[in-house]
């Protein structure tokens, strides 16, 4: 089935064609419902969550657009829906309280990182934190976007990503403190 | 910013295609989801909500309309008995046995009783057959109603057979009272005569005509 006749089938609420979508895109989906969340279920929630948005809203596709990026779309907003419904869950760490390592930040281009080990930093960090780092970073959106997304103010959301990248550049510096020695070796 | 923009770039391009394939527990749920909501949703190609509360509403209204008499004996069943308490048999060859045998010289009136009986019964069973066609009357009544009938149909004769019988014997009680009478007439013109032969036989007789022996010596 390709991409029109998926479209066409989960319109009309076949089956066949939801398989299809299914095992076409949960790759993609999942990917980034992991992004956002703290863990493996949650990003599993928030899956699900998403992609029956994905298939009741299907006829709301309109052609021409990308339809990866429309549906890459449903599931950030979904994640984000799950953000503000955590928000009020949220761990705010506090930078001071972590910590940053500004002399040995160079340390993590030396060596080089995993998908999974790149994901770990980031599901690490603080709900609002990696937010805003993943629609500022992987996504692409404006500070002001991500304010309006969010419902925060704009230097909310600057704060957040420079202390979210300053988060991920210290446990980067750990990670590769790790590594080389077992390289050398 | 050097620093910055190294995590930037790592980020970006660990995860521009970053894919996970995704455990089948969660399209399940998803499907019972959709499954769920398909249910609730308005559709006319899909069994749904409104379709089960469609097809509810026909069955109760098919159990009501199969057993409507039920309800509606309780309320008509009186009426109808009260009415066709008065309700005649409508047997035509009968009421002209009945009407052939009315004696001439009271046929009048006994036209006149069977108008008013006859008139009586067709404005009741119109009565009836006005009720009956909304209501389909359950076997058990219409076999009531049969037998009240039937028995009323027994009634109207035997009491169509005792007016005639006292119509017969007020007809020969009147005819008699006229011979009775020609009689006592005739016998009165009889008497007169007789009185005089009587007094011609010097015999005393009284004024209605019976003999008496005289005891005076003339």
């Amino acid at each position: 089935m390709n991409e029109a006749q998926i479209i066409e089938g989960c319109i009309k609420k076949e089956r066949k064609a939801q398989d299809a979508f299914f095992t076409t895109y949960n790759g993609l989906l999942f990917g980034v419902c992991l992004r956002y969340t703290k863990n493996r279920f949650e990003a599993e929630d928030v899956l699900q969550e998403g992609l029956v948005k994905i298939y009741k809203n299907m006829h709301m596709y309109s052609e021409g657009r990308s339809f990866e990026g429309w549906i890459r779309r449903i599931m950030i907003n979904t994640a984000i829906t799950y953000y503000r419904k955590m928000k009020k869950h949220a761990y705010h760490a506090d930078i001071s309280d972590i910590g940053v390592a500004s002399s040995e930040s160079e340390l993590f281009t030396e060596c080089e990182f995993t998908k999974e080990e790149l994901l770990n930093t980031i599901n690490e960090l603080p709900t609002g934190y990696r937010t805003v780092f993943n629609l500022y970073v992987i996504e692409g959106y404006k500070h002001k976007e991500i304010a309006e997304q969010l419902g925060v103010d704009i230097n909310t959301s600057k704060s957040q990503l420079s202390r979210a990248k300053k988060l991920l550049q210290t446990k980067l510096n750990e990670l590769s403190r790790i590594k080389i020695p077992l390289e050398i070796e | 910013m050097k620093k910055d923009d190294n995590i930037t770039q790592l980020y970006k391009d660990a995860f521009s295609d970053f894919s996970v394939s995704a455990p089948e527990s969660v399209y399940k749920k998803v499907q019972i989801d959709l499954g769920r909501m398909s249910l609730l949703t308005w559709d006319p190609t899909r069994l749904n909500v409104f379709y089960l509360a469609l097809m509810s509403g026909l069955v109760a209204l098919a159990i009501l309309g199969v057993y409507p008499n039920e309800t509606a004996e309780v309320n008509v069943t009186p009426n109808i008995i009260s009415n066709t308490a008065s309700v005649l048999p409508d047997d035509p060859i009968q009421e002209n046995e009945l009407i052939a045998t009315i004696q001439p010289s009271k046929e009048l009136e006994k036209a006149e009783v069977v108008q008013s009986v006859l008139t009586e019964k067709a404005v009741n069973r119109m009565a009836i057959t006005n009720i009956t066609p909304e209501i389909n009357l359950p076997i058990e009544l219409v076999d009531e109603l049969e037998e009240i009938l039937i028995v009323e149909e027994f009634e109207f004769v035997e009491e169509l057979e005792n007016s005639l019988e006292t119509i017969k014997d007020k007809t020969i009680a009147e005819e008699t009272e006229v011979d009775v009478r020609e009689k006592i007439s005739l016998s009165n013109s009889r008497v007169e005569p007789a009185n005089e032969f009587m007094r011609l036989l010097s015999l005393d007789s009284d004024k209605k005509g019976a003999l008496t022996i005289s005891t005076k010596k003339k």
